[in-house]
């Protein structure tokens, strides 16, 4: 009777714990990162009698999580991909709305630009069409500037967040190093798994692993050692490492992930490639950066070729053109650790070499100039000084002071131009419609020979605007001012004081051609049609890409990059909710599961008190038997 | 597989949030009629939209450049078909005035007339088109091109010409320079030049007929001078004899390539010239038509120098107007070339426009019905939630 009665005291109290456990699965079922607990049931050691071995009962060996720390670490796998993924995917879908937009993108701000100029070159001299293309060449800037302060600030919006971030994960680390020495406490005092600490650590690495890739690696002792990226330790055992924001070596305005160690900073940023973070510096990186790079491209070449050809033409009132627009120059940022002294400015000296590339100068004996993300050297002409600098794609350097060996210099060539985008010219006259000479056959001129019309190819020559004469001493020579005789073969180019035209037709002995200034010339478009044609030719890319197509390679390959996001983005979706599906399969609670285990469980306690009545009828009986 | 009652909640869940932003854009779609909706849709056709649209935009231009060149060069066309009026009108005039049967008095007040018409020629060289530019002054066009001094018409304008773009691969010559129109003109007939000698006695006059043999004809000058009254020497600038034949009143007389008459009773060392035709501008040519018209015709050496005069004008005349008229030629043909550029525009632009529709507009059929779709599909996975809510063995405890 004792034995039934102790046997039966340990079903009851068995069955309490697992219906307790079960309530518990219950309680739990929508709580967020809760495994499900079993009651592990073993018998009690039986008892051995003459007649065989007597069962004493159930007993508890453990209350365990269902739990598979293989699906767990293939959710926090896809739940970092899938951060990662989504977080480019909305950075580039916002920087696509800005450019991409086909009536106010950017091609669009280029094309109205050039068209105000064709309307100035159909009607020169009018004031309203002038006026107009000021106002649509100010709008053209303000939308480039427009565009680069969103860049910029998404620029410092990533800055923010990788602060955000990285001061996350740190508050993250802290916690699970406390965690660790819970659990590893927990452990040594009952030697039993803390389910709800587990669970508690667990909940916090999937949280982690949205802002980082990680790895998990269980101790003996229940801790967890946890690392980020491509092996950087953040947990060991008790002791969390705090994960900060360092600035680039180059240029301190760009936050890059570091970890304190022994008050160094170590850039870890490119050991990070999941999560959000790793999302930020991937976007940053792959698509802002270029995305800038190319923007800054196409002003350097719009700028570059306005510019140039709006200084050989006339203005209205008479004078020659100057600068249209004014644009920054390439950023070249020294690295903090330089040890020299030597200055370096860079310019741009041929839109058409740029190739959107970052570079780094390095002093080792000697120049080096090496493209920033290839790491390929790049070969420098020049000697560096002012009057023969290194030129190298598209880019001209200049270096002055003493460099130490190993300094280094970053240079963004087109990153910033934007920048100092600005109009130069606020009086509609002063557009530079006209070419500044013109060119006149002579009254009485008896051949049909003709001079085109003059074109500049030196606004700075000093004779420019000066009457030259061609004189045909026969009809097969002529002089130019006097010198001479050229021999004159039809299409015959006279180059002379910075313009050319050329020679076509017949031309009789005696016949006079002059060039002149082009005084009072005001209906005249010449230098329009040079400035239209020229933005309309390959200025780009090493004369292969027009600007228009460059600005429109641009705002295509945004959108590339982020249909590549988004399609990453939705395949770690799926991906993710499947993982968390096969471990929610494992790990979470079945209501209807835990029904049925209600349901058996309770008989069973009930059949368990039904012993006890039965082993205390037992007793009665056997008082009443022994009481007669 | 084993569900847990939250995983299958939340993916139920997540389904109906899926299905529902699905919706969302498929509405988006529907109600702007686009199917790519930023570049990341279809980055491949939304590289096409824009340089399709920047195309469109570029062929939106080359129409407005079009209709500035097509006004401007109406305006020119008016002109210059104004001017070949005025310029018939001064050739009547100087017919009438050489029928013989006017006195000094009526040929003056023809005289009066042609000044007059000169004046209007003059007004319609100092034309200017719609934006208040003049149309005859080249580059210079805020300068008058042609204002009378005392040494005659002159031209204040240059030679420049203004080009517009009107496609992507032509540009159009907005108009002409006055000195082409006006000013360098050949002179006399075009060819050749011929005048009767200030000094001449005799009744002579000389009519420049026609280029036989424009090889033959080496535009040199020469002089014909009369020996007697019956034969004739001619030199060249060196005095050095080149032919000689013999007069007969009217009769042509063919030499180095041209042919020239002379008509009535010249004396012995009359002279008359022959010179290749050098450049005259119009004014001056008609002032001297004026100047003519003023001569005394009392006498028979001045009826010569008369009709020589006349005779010249009339041919000066003529060869103005054929210069109008290749000038007014030009104009039509570059007009002939818009209309050609314009018509080839226009079904460019349609062409691009489908383009753009194709790669970006949505199929409004297919875009209706993946809606509706996508609406059963929602509404099924709504209701089975419901239901699949509602199943739970605690009901039956």
């Amino acid at each position: 009777m004792a034995d039934v009665m102790s046997t039966a005291v340990s079903g009851l109290l068995a069955f309490q714990r697992a219906l307790d456990t079960t309530s518990q699965n219950i309680a739990n079922a929508a709580t967020p990162g809760y495994s499900r607990q079993r009651v592990e049931l073993t018998t009690r050691p039986a008892q051995p009698y003459g007649s065989g071995w007597i069962g004493s009962g159930v007993q508890i060996s453990t209350v365990a999580r269902v739990y598979d720390s293989f699906l767990a670490a293939q959710v926090r796998s896809s739940a970092s991909s899938l951060a990662r993924y989504d977080t480019v995917a909305t950075a580039a879908g916002r920087l696509d709305n800005v450019l991409g937009e086909s009536s106010n993108g950017i091609a669009a701000a280029f094309r109205n630009f050039v068209n105000a100029f064709h309307d100035v070159a159909s009607d020169p001299s009018s004031a309203t069409a002038r006026q107009a293309l000021l106002s649509q060449a100010e709008v053209f800037v303000a939308q480039m500037a427009g565009y680069d302060s969103r860049m910029r600030s998404f620029a410092s919006d990533i800055n923010q967040q990788l602060q955000a971030g990285a001061s996350a994960v740190s508050a993250l680390a802290s916690s699970l190093a406390e965690l660790n020495g819970q659990i590893t406490e927990a452990y040594g005092r009952t030697g039993q798994p803390p389910n709800d600490l587990l669970d508690q650590r667990d909940g916090l690495i999937d949280e982690l692993s949205t802002h980082v890739d990680v790895s998990v690696v269980t101790q003996d002792d229940g801790a967890a050692n946890i690392f980020i990226g491509t092996g950087q330790p953040l947990v060991v055992g008790r002791s969390a490492t705090t994960l900060g924001v360092a600035a680039d070596p180059f240029d301190p305005t760009r936050l890059m992930l570091a970890v304190r160690n022994n008050g160094a900073a170590i850039d870890i940023s490119s050991q990070v490639s999941g999560g959000s973070l790793g999302g930020l510096l991937e976007f940053r990186a792959q698509i802002l950066d270029p995305a800038r790079d190319a923007l800054g491209r196409v002003a350097a070449g719009i700028v570059e070729v306005i510019n140039g050809q709006h200084a050989r033409g006339m203005t209205l009132s008479g004078a020659m053109g100057g600068e249209f627009f004014a644009i920054g120059a390439p950023t070249v940022l020294a690295s903090t650790s330089n040890g020299g002294g030597a200055t370096v400015t860079a310019q741009i000296g041929a839109a058409s070499g740029l190739t959107g590339s970052d570079y780094v100068l390095e002093y080792t004996g000697s120049w080096e100039l090496r493209n920033a993300t290839s790491g390929a050297l790049v070969p420098l002409s020049g000697s560096g000084t002012p009057a023969d600098p290194f030129t190298a794609d598209g880019l001209r350097l200049v270096v002055a002071g003493a460099p130490a060996m190993g300094d280094k210099y970053r240079i963004e060539p087109t990153r910033d131009l934007i920048d100092g985008l600005a109009l130069r010219i606020s009086d509609p006259a002063a557009i530079a419609a006209a070419s500044p000479v013109r060119s006149a056959a002579a009254a009485g001129n008896m051949g049909s020979g003709e001079l085109t019309a003059p074109v500049v190819t030196d606004a700075a020559h000093a004779a420019l605007r000066s009457t030259v004469t061609i004189e045909f001493t026969s009809d097969s020579t002529y002089m130019v001012n006097g010198s001479g005789p050229f021999t004159y073969v039809p299409g015959a180019s006279v180059d002379v004081n910075g313009w050319r035209a050329q020679l076509n037709g017949a031309p009789a002995a005696g016949d006079r051609f002059t060039v002149a200034d082009n005084t009072g010339g005001v209906g005249d478009n010449a230098n329009l049609m040079a400035i239209i044609g020229a933005l309309e030719a390959p200025a780009l890319g090493g004369g292969t890409t027009a600007i228009a197509d460059a600005a429109t390679q641009l705002v295509s390959r945004i959108g590339t990059q982020t249909a590549q996001a988004q399609a990453n983005r939705d395949a770690f979706d799926v991906v993710h909710q499947q993982d968390m599906a096969a471990q929610q399969s494992v790990s979470g609670v079945n209501l209807d599961e835990e029904a049925a285990n209600l349901i058996m469980l309770q008989q069973a306690y009930q059949a368990a008190a039904q012993l006890i009545a039965v082993a205390q009828s037992m007793f009665d009986s056997l008082l009443d038997a022994t009481r007669r | 597989m084993r569900m847990s009652t939250l995983g299958s909640h939340y993916s139920l869940v997540n389904q109906m949030l899926r299905q529902q932003s699905e919706m969302a854009r498929t509405q988006m779609q529907v109600s702007t009629q686009r199917r790519v909706l930023t570049p990341a849709d279809d980055p491949i056709a939304a590289g096409r939209i824009l340089s399709l649209e920047t195309q469109i935009s570029a062929y939106a231009q080359y129409e407005r450049n079009t209709n500035a060149v097509q006004t401007r060069l109406s305006i020119e066309e008016q002109a210059l078909a104004d001017a070949g009026t005025v310029l018939r009108r001064v050739r009547d005039l100087t017919l009438q005035a050489n029928s013989g049967a006017l006195d000094d008095v009526s040929r003056a007040a023809i005289a009066t007339e042609l000044d007059e018409r000169i004046r209007e020629l003059q007004a319609i060289g100092n034309r200017r088109d719609a934006s208040g530019e003049f149309l005859f002054a080249g580059h210079s066009t805020g300068t008058q091109p042609f204002v009378r001094t005392a040494a005659g018409m002159a031209y204040a304008g240059d030679q420049g010409v203004r080009e517009v773009q009107v496609s992507p691969t032509q540009s159009v010559r907005t108009g002409h320079d006055g000195f082409d129109v006006f000013m360098d003109v050949a002179a006399g007939n075009g060819s050749f030049i011929v005048d009767a000698g200030a000094l001449n006695a005799g009744s002579g006059w000389i009519a420049p007929l026609t280029v036989v043999d424009e090889a033959a004809w080496t535009g040199g000058s020469y002089t014909l001078r009369f020996v007697d009254a019956a034969g004739y020497e001619i030199l060249d600038t060196s005095g050095v004899q080149v032919a000689t034949g013999s007069f007969a009143s009217g009769d042509a007389i063919d030499f180095a390539g041209v042919r020239f008459s002379i008509t009535g009773a010249p004396a012995a060392g009359d002279t008359f010239t022959i010179a290749a035709a050098g450049r005259q501008d119009l004014f001056t040519s008609l002032d001297r038509l004026a100047a003519t018209l003023r001569l005394p015709t009392g006498t028979e050496r001045e009826r010569a120098h008369f009709s020589t005069g006349i005779t010249t004008s009339l041919g000066a005349i003529d060869a103005r107007l054929d210069h109008l008229l290749d000038v007014r030629a030009q104009v039509g043909a570059r007009l002939n070339v818009i209309d050609n550029v314009n018509a080839a525009r226009d079904g460019l632009e349609l062409e691009l426009q489908s383009a753009v529709s194709t790669l970006r507009d949505v199929d409004p059929v297919e875009a209706i019905s993946r809606l509706v779709m996508q609406q059963n599909a929602l509404t099924a996975a709504q209701k089975s939630f419901a239901q699949f809510s509602q199943l739970s063995l605690f009901d039956y405890l």
